[in-house]
């Protein structure tokens, strides 16, 4: 019980000491003033709700190689508009197009990825997609 | 839209392990229901946005990250589901927190605090003023208590995987509570997130200059 108490807390405290909250107006995270696009390597896909991630090794519009963290829509969305689980795995290229964070992080959210291999390109649905969908 | 909003409550109510089609005469032990009277008053210390960065929003993560499927550097696919007695204690402080919790936004108290105007002023402007959402509330409580209703649902939802611990269903109920926040979200806070705006960031994406030959995808042998 101590055990689960001590982590309870921790998470506790991770979790507040987040500026980012689970669910957000596109605009509060991400600038409509900066359009982004990112080609590289898939390390690391992550299924979780209320939006999926990839971790995307690779070249930004700045020229520098470094590792984002990309913003999808949520699995269920992302089903609908025709991605598969194994649509993207790690190793893959991609290019993505999508929108900076505010704040400077490493962070995009996408509004499509392209698998490089394939030339294959599917909505990402990020949150603000889902609401144009919904209009 | 009304149209929309009743069929929702009569959904968000149907759906309510608490109350069926033919009330009982007396109450379910330990359900307070509507007409039992508070043990003293309720003062609100936070505004509801407070409440929801603070509490709700901390809550609904322990839900969210509960189950997880995570594609590793190395190809290995990791399923994240409860496993042990913590795991599934910390499911049922998401639950309880979330569902018991959400009730505190039937206590009148300010959308946001003094001074915070959110989003609502200036050129990119797309989130409602606290005036204007308190406005919306007034206009149709019955949206806003559906809408909390609806959050509630997904918190017993959780409740009775965690009873069962039922991993199964996980996902499911991941997914209600995404689509109960995103509902509410729409409505009362984001709702000029619309289609033009949208249409808009879609064309400015489309007008984009063309990418630097270091962006041209160059197919991959398979």
């Amino acid at each position: 019980m101590r055990k689960f108490l001590t982590s309870a807390i921790a998470a506790g405290a991770l979790l507040i000491g987040s500026s980012a909250w689970a669910h957000h107006p596109f605009a509060a995270e991400y600038d409509a003033n900066k359009p982004a696009r990112l080609e590289g390597k898939v390390t690391k896909v992550e299924w979780t709700n209320p939006h999926a991630f990839l971790t995307v090794q690779g070249k930004a519009d700045d020229g520098k190689t470094e590792q984002w963290r990309v913003e999808l829509g949520s699995p269920n969305a992302l089903t609908k508009h025709g991605w598969k689980r194994p649509f993207v795995k790690t190793g893959d290229e991609v290019t993505i197009k999508g929108w900076y964070a505010r704040d400077g992080r490493r962070m995009i959210n996408a509004e499509g990825v392209k698998l490089n291999r394939t030339g294959r390109e599917l909505d990402a649905r990020s949150s603000y997609h889902d609401a144009a969908a919904a209009n | 839209m009304r149209r929309a909003v009743l069929v929702f409550c009569s959904f968000a109510i149907s759906c309510s392990p608490s109350k069926s089609a033919t009330p009982p005469p007396t109450p379910a032990p330990n359900v307070v229901t509507n007409t039992t009277p508070l043990i003293g008053d309720m003062k609100p210390i936070v505004s509801v946005k407070e409440l929801m960065e603070y509490m709700i929003d901390p809550a609904s993560d322990f839900v969210f990250d509960s189950v997880k499927t995570i594609v590793q550097p190395n190809g290995k696919v990791v399923e994240i589901v409860p496993k042990t007695e913590d795991d599934w204690k910390k499911l049922q402080v998401g639950a309880v927190t979330m569902l018991e919790g959400i009730y505190l936004l039937k206590v009148q108290r300010p959308f946001a605090p003094a001074g915070d105007m959110n989003n609502s002023v200036g050129p990119d402007a797309n989130e409602l003023s606290p005036a204007e959402i308190a406005a919306k509330v007034q206009k149709d409580p019955v949206e806003w208590n559906a809408r909390i209703e609806a959050l509630r649902n997904v918190g017993l939802q959780v409740l009775d995987i965690v009873k069962r611990k039922n991993t199964k269903e996980l996902w499911d109920a991941s997914e209600n509570l995404d689509e109960a926040c995103e509902a509410c979200h729409k409505s009362y806070w984001y709702p000029k997130e619309d289609a033009n705006f949208y249409r808009t960031l879609d064309k400015r994406l489309r007008d984009l200059p063309a990418p630097p030959k270091s962006f041209a995808a160059k197919p991959q042998k398979p």
